[in-house]
């Protein structure tokens, strides 16, 4: 009877010692205990919570992470657009305005460029458009929240333009899908690699915009002037965002007013 | 052998119960799986290492709540011994018994809380309606429990050399 009895009693006796006392000695023993017998018990439980907590800790960051990624994606397209609107060769410009492009009209050396601004933005026909590589097209058509932009690449688009090193003057046109710079005087000191920039006789656009380099010169036996074949700074095809320069208006006496 | 197996379910069924267990609340109720294995140990065990078992496991929970300390142990020795004692004037057959069984030992399970919290001066801060809810949720996720067990416990692995 008592054999029978004797392990219930000696374990309710450690009961029973364990539960007397205050909170602090119930701590007391409880840290003993923990350090003790029950150390690898509580130890694995521990792991396995902190392996819990640093999954839920790890999720946490992912998602702040992501968050922090798409605010460097704005951060970083906000820089490229005022990258893209600091125009070196333009020191004092005083009215830009960046656009988007938004899609094109035509195909081919045809293709015309359309951007997400228009006259609510105060653009105006004749605007030119550049980007950061340099002269781009101008503004031909406008509508309220969009407009219309002849790039260079246009067989419609004509501009005055001038070798940056001997300032001989000529006109950027399109022929047979290549850009050329014509009515290049014969005797004219042009040579490959020089830079063309936009020429003081264009209504369009200021003088000194970057339009390109030469590649090659050509002479007809029966033309009185040569042409050089350009390798246009910006390209067409991959532009995703333009400078509008509004309203450079007054300069009447040049070649695009005669129709170049 | 059974000793063994019996003890790596209960330790499997502690971990449960504080790792998992505490995220399948009703009314802030945890299903009871510590009672679920006592009542299996005690059914399937010799009384002495019931006994211990149950105090050895009850004093590992304890351990989890310092301030508890003994109470849980005391409970689960107690149960231990209380279904020892009637288990086989019990009848099994029928799944109402046996969630009649876990109910009442539910009860006892709480009373004894209760009683032990109000002499430690903690205080009872459940109420009539989530006692009741939790006794409820307890019973039935108990029952099941205790059949899950069961079906463990039939597992046998043969290794053959």
């Amino acid at each position: 009877m008592i054999k029978r009895h004797l392990v219930l009693s000696l374990l309710l006796l450690l009961c029973l010692v364990l539960m007397l006392g205050g909170d602090e000695s119930r701590l007391a023993k409880a840290r003993l205990l923990s350090r003790s017998l029950y150390y690898p018990f509580l130890n694995s439980l521990q792991t396995i919570r902190s392996i819990r907590q640093a999954r839920i800790h790890n999720r946490t960051l992912h998602e702040q992470n992501a968050l922090l990624l798409l605010r460097v994606i704005d951060l970083e397209n906000r820089v490229e657009t005022l990258a893209g609107s600091d125009i070196p060769f333009l020191p004092t410009v005083q009215h830009l305005i960046v656009a988007d492009v938004i899609g094109f009209s035509g195909s081919f050396e045809q293709r015309q460029l359309i951007i997400n601004r228009g006259t609510q933005d105060g653009l105006m026909v004749n605007d030119a458009v550049l980007n950061n590589q340099g002269a781009v097209g101008k503004v031909v058509a406008v509508a309220p929240h969009h407009a219309t932009v002849l790039p260079f690449s246009h067989p419609q688009f004509r501009l005055g333009v001038a070798d940056a090193r001997t300032h001989v003057q000529g006109i950027l046109e399109n022929i047979g899908g290549h850009q050329y710079i014509t009515m290049i005087p014969i005797d004219a000191q042009v040579a490959l690699g020089d830079t063309v920039i936009t020429s003081n006789l264009s209504t369009v656009f200021p003088k000194g915009v970057p339009v390109g380099v030469i590649l090659k010169l050509e002479r007809h036996p029966l033309h009185p002037y040569r042409q050089a074949l350009l390798q246009p700074f910006a390209n067409i095809g991959s532009i995703e965002q333009v400078i509008v320069l509004l309203s450079r208006k007054g300069d009447s006496d040049s070649l695009e007013s005669a129709g170049y | 052998m059974q000793i063994l197996r019996m003890s790596a379910l209960g330790l499997a069924v502690l971990y449960l119960q504080l790792l998992v267990l505490p995220h399948i609340t009703l009314w802030h109720a945890a299903p009871n799986l510590l009672l679920a294995w006592v009542l299996l140990a005690a059914m399937k065990l010799p009384r002495t290492p019931t006994l211990l078992l149950a105090f050895l496991l009850g004093l590992a929970y304890d351990l989890t709540l310092p301030l508890s300390l003994g109470m849980h142990a005391t409970i689960l020795l107690l149960l231990a011994e209380l279904i020892n004692r009637l288990h086989n004037s019990w009848s099994k057959n029928s799944p109402f018994n046996v969630m009649l069984a876990v109910f009442l030992l539910s009860v006892g399970w709480e009373i004894a809380k209760m009683v032990f919290h109000a002499l430690a001066g903690h205080g009872v801060t459940a109420t009539a309606q989530q006692l009741t809810i939790g006794l409820l949720w307890q019973t039935v996720s108990g029952t099941l429990a205790l059949y899950i067990l069961l079906l463990l416990d039939r597992i046998r692995f043969h290794v053959q050399l």
